[in-house]
């Protein structure tokens, strides 16, 4: 009796810890995931929210300041028109690059822009897509490949 | 080049979940000189109760037709010979 | 080539699908010819695999850019050792390394000579080859990596920078080799449920292949992390990304079975438990591939490749029924009677160490599927950041590492307080010393102030352990302590190296804590001449280089590196840029001089035209070399633990038979 009871306090003590560490983490870090033109949709509705939003970046609209160390540009989504403007203070991270697709995270603010505190690369699957696009237009003489 | 390996492999293959079924050696050889030996080498730790077992599983074997004479003849030997140095 | 390697993948399936009905028909009619000649087939079925395997590494090793895999991931620049590490580097060709792994250890349980698991061997076969089976249709008639180009290409793609480096052949192969590793537990444990043995042989016949497969898992997890650290260039090895989370889930279960499998050795308990363990790691291995596969989790490492997921997702629905099925059917079976006595014992903190380990495990697969979770729930996908994660499992990480100083010296069943003072009163007491000192030289977070105290205790305990092992060996035999030492150990190797292991394990904390307690990173933008000031470091930024070879071309800064007012080192910290098209593939090539008290780590971001200014990350990462340290330490622990004993075979087989001699008479 007495060891069941210890046993099932123990458990109980567990369970509550465990729910109350794992509710606020999901409260204190988690971001919505969305795409360019659901933000581009839905703008302000998510003032002050905490975003993951992955996108191509859009090579014109690419503007590094040395100085201050701040990376400003712009992503879209594949084949899609709307973008949204992203601030990270930080420098550029390997292969950013027009047409790449990147991860940012951050707060999204009033001045309709993502303040990105995360910035990543999705590249492994890179060299694939682009092989492919070549072979599939019909024109394999010309394909180009680096 | 495909032709040639695909010939070689075929016949690898063939040869090698062919053979057992066609042979007319006996398959369970390497199971009993394996268990035996370490019999042997287990020396005093064997207990008389296991090889009386191994002895009746061998005869089992030899009854369905699974060993040769000459084989069964050997093993049931080898492990007779462990019985005794039991009973001493 | 090409074709020999579709074709013995061809016949592979079709020699797997005859050695599954020659060994079903064969253990059901009792014909031992039948068996037999499956057990080849399980041996031609490597063979096949083999040259499978080998025609393609000979195209990518001779550039045949004919083929599309190879088109796909090397070029002719490529140095050799990356022609032939792209064998892993895309989606179709990992899954024929995994299809490799798993054909040869199914060759080695088809072959295996070990007398305890002789009754489960065809059976475990059988489970080899229907899992060989999956693969066999992926690589067949899904995504093959002999498939033609459809013209030759003037040269490939190239592999990706990022992957070529030493990590690239290190991290995936240790990886798979322990990823597959745990098929083959797994497979005996399914040949075990279904004879209706109890769950007991099992796990006499695969102890030693799952501290193997753990040891890979480990390294491969290790590896992994390093290659990103010396690498990615951002400073750190771990971020929980889906990925590295897959890896982590299965090697926790693992670690918690190896613990739980002594007390079912010890007292035949937790017969339960441990088979839900290990299917539960194999069934992670499937869940990390299929994240890869899948690219439903959005990861850094994903290979987006659609259709694979879904067969991923299929195959582990059949396993998870499968399981289910047999171990309900075998439930009776598996209960046990006796249960734990005492509260302090070896076998309660054994089970609270499980415990930590499963709620560790669950924390970090909610965490990890959490997008798709919020997504069924919510209708948004909602992804947790790398807080959430430390948060919530960084207590019960302490917790563990407390009971990893407390279980290897409770006694079993119960214990009395007097012999708990002896053992825990130095040990405690010197902790507590240290944490204190700690708090002295200004090492105040609660956190790393537990866990490096915590860690202190663990040490002692063991150094305590050994220092009482050897002195009782000295005194009886009169040796002395070196080789008292050697003796002792290498008496006990299972005991002692799992010590040295749990050394290794502590090295590893200490550099996890202090390298994610008290990393400092600076960014800065420098003239030519300027200095960077970081804690005790003082850098001279002396303008750029380039460094070319046909390969690549590596702008790289000169830095003069001063410690507390010495010289310290110089570094160079660079770009790399590879291929003909200089602006377009470039990757950092960090520089670190590494310590043991902590590593100085430099990244080149970016510079101005002249080459004048540039932007440097500069990161002190504190012992950080600790946990790469850690891990060759605890490959040389488990080496220890495995190393085989003489005779081991027939010493198994004999208390086998006894014991069950025993209960017929």
């Amino acid at each position: 009796m007495n060891k069941k009871l210890k046993i099932g306090i123990g458990i109980l003590v567990l369970v509550l810890g465990l729910s109350y560490l794992i509710f606020s983490g999901v409260r204190n870090f988690s971001s919505y995931s969305l795409t360019v033109s659901e933000v581009f949709a839905q703008s302000e509705g998510l003032y002050g929210e905490r975003l993951r939003v992955s996108g191509e970046i859009i090579g014109e609209s690419v503007d590094w300041n040395a100085e201050e160390i701040s990376l400003n540009f712009k992503l879209k989504d594949e084949g899609g028109t709307d973008d949204i403007q992203v601030k990270y203070n930080g420098v550029k991270p390997d292969n950013f690059q027009d047409g790449i697709t990147a991860i940012v995270e951050g707060e999204y603010t009033e001045a309709e822009y993502l303040r990105a505190d995360k910035l990543m690369m999705q590249c492994p699957s890179r060299y694939e897509a682009e092989l492919e696009d070549g072979s599939s237009e019909g024109h394999p003489e010309e394909v180009e490949i680096k | 080049m495909g032709l040639v390996a695909a010939l070689i492999l075929g016949v690898l293959v063939l040869y090698l979940i062919a053979y057992p079924i066609l042979t007319n050696d006996e398959i369970e050889n390497i199971d009993y000189q394996q268990r035996i030996k370490s019999f042997e080498e287990a020396g005093n730790f064997v207990d008389r109760d296991v090889i009386l077992a191994e002895i009746s599983e061998l005869e089992l074997d030899y009854h369905l037709d699974n060993l040769s004479e000459e084989k069964y003849r050997d093993f049931k030997e080898r492990l007779e010979e462990l019985l005794a140095e039991k009973e001493n | 080539m090409a074709d020999v390697g579709s074709i013995s993948l061809m016949m592979s399936f079709v020699v797997i699908i005859y050695s599954i009905i020659a060994y079903i028909v064969g253990l059901k009619q009792q014909n031992k010819r039948l068996v037999k000649s499956a057990q080849n087939g399980v041996l031609a079925n490597t063979i096949l695999v083999t040259v499978a395997s080998l025609s393609l590494l000979y195209l990518l090793a001779t550039s045949d850019f004919s083929i599309e895999y190879v088109a796909q991931y090397t070029n002719r620049t490529l140095p050799m050792i990356y022609k032939l590490s792209a064998f892993w580097a895309g989606n179709t060709g990992s899954l024929l390394l995994w299809f490799w792994v798993l054909s040869i250890y199914g060759a080695i349980v088809a072959f295996s000579k070990n007398p305890v698991g002789a009754k489960l061997k065809p059976y475990a076969s059988v489970v080899m080859l229907l899992i060989g089976l999956f693969f066999s249709l992926l690589l067949n008639f899904d995504t093959s990596p002999f498939a033609p180009l459809g013209f030759v290409a003037q040269d490939g793609a190239g592999l990706n920078p990022m992957l070529q480096n030493i990590g690239m052949v290190i991290h995936p192969l240790t990886q798979f080799l322990g990823y597959v590793g745990l098929a083959v537990p797994f497979a005996y444990l399914m040949a075990d449920l279904f004879l209706g043995e109890k769950g007991a042989s099992w796990i006499k016949v695969t102890r030693r292949w799952v501290l193997f497969t753990w040891l890979f898992l480990t390294i491969g997890m290790v590896s992994g992390g390093e290659w990103a650290y010396v690498e990615l260039g951002w400073g750190g090895y771990w971020a929980w990304d889906p990925v590295e989370n897959a890896s982590l889930m299965p090697w926790l279960t693992v670690t918690a079975f190896m613990h739980s499998v002594m007390i079912q050795e010890k007292q035949g308990t937790f017969k339960i438990w441990n088979v839900l363990l290990m299917a539960a790691s194999f069934l992670l291995t499937i869940v990390g591939t299929f994240i890869t596969r899948s690219g439903i989790l959005a990861s850094v490492h994903a290979f987006a490749e659609g259709r694979t997921g879904f067969y991923f997702l299929i195959f582990m629905f059949i396993i998870v029924v499968v399981t289910l099925f047999l171990f309900f059917k075998r439930f009776k079976s598996l209960r046990s009677e006796s249960s734990t006595e005492s509260l302090i014992s070896k076998e309660s903190s054994f089970l609270i160490n499980n415990i930590l380990m499963v709620v560790i495990s669950v924390v970090v697969l909610w965490g990890t599927f959490y997008p798709l979770i919020s997504e069924a729930i919510y209708g948004v996908q909602i992804t947790v950041g790398e807080g959430f994660f430390n948060q919530t499992t960084i207590p019960f990480w302490i917790a563990m590492v407390i009971l990893m100083g407390l279980c290897p010296l409770l006694p079993w069943r119960k214990s009395s307080t007097k012999g708990l003072k002896k053992k825990f009163g130095v040990p405690l007491f010197l902790s507590h010393i240290f944490g204190f000192v700690l708090f002295f030289i200004g090492i105040r977070d609660f956190y790393p102030v537990v866990t490096f105290a915590a860690s202190f205790f663990v040490l002692v305990t063991i150094v305590q352990e050994f220092w009482q092992g050897v002195r009782a060996r000295k005194s009886n035999t009169g040796e002395g302590v070196i080789r008292a030492l050697l003796n002792l150990v290498g008496a006990n190797r299972r005991r002692y190296g799992g010590f040295i292991i749990h050394i290794a394990v502590i090295m590893m904390v200490v550099g996890i804590t202090g390298s994610s307690a008290y990393q400092e990173e600076v960014l800065v933008t420098a003239e030519r001449g300027e200095v960077i000031e970081t804690k005790n470091y003082e850098m001279t930024y002396n303008g750029l280089q380039v460094a070319e070879d046909p390969h690549s071309a590596v702008v790289y800064a000169e830095m003069d590196v001063y410690r507390n007012g010495n010289f310290y080192a110089t570094l160079r910290p660079a770009q790399e840029y590879f291929g003909a098209s200089a602006e377009q593939d470039s990757s950092a090539q960090v520089d670190f001089k590494s310590g043991i008290r902590e590593d100085l780590y430099i990244i080149l971001s970016g510079w101005d035209e002249s080459g004048d200014t540039a932007t440097f990350e500069v990161v002190v990462n504190p012992l950080v070399s600790w946990i790469f340290w850690g891990m060759r330490l605890m490959v040389i622990g488990t080496a220890i633990a495995l190393w085989p004993d003489r005779g081991h075979y027939s010493r198994m087989l004999l208390k086998e038979r006894y014991s069950v001699s025993k209960e017929v008479s």
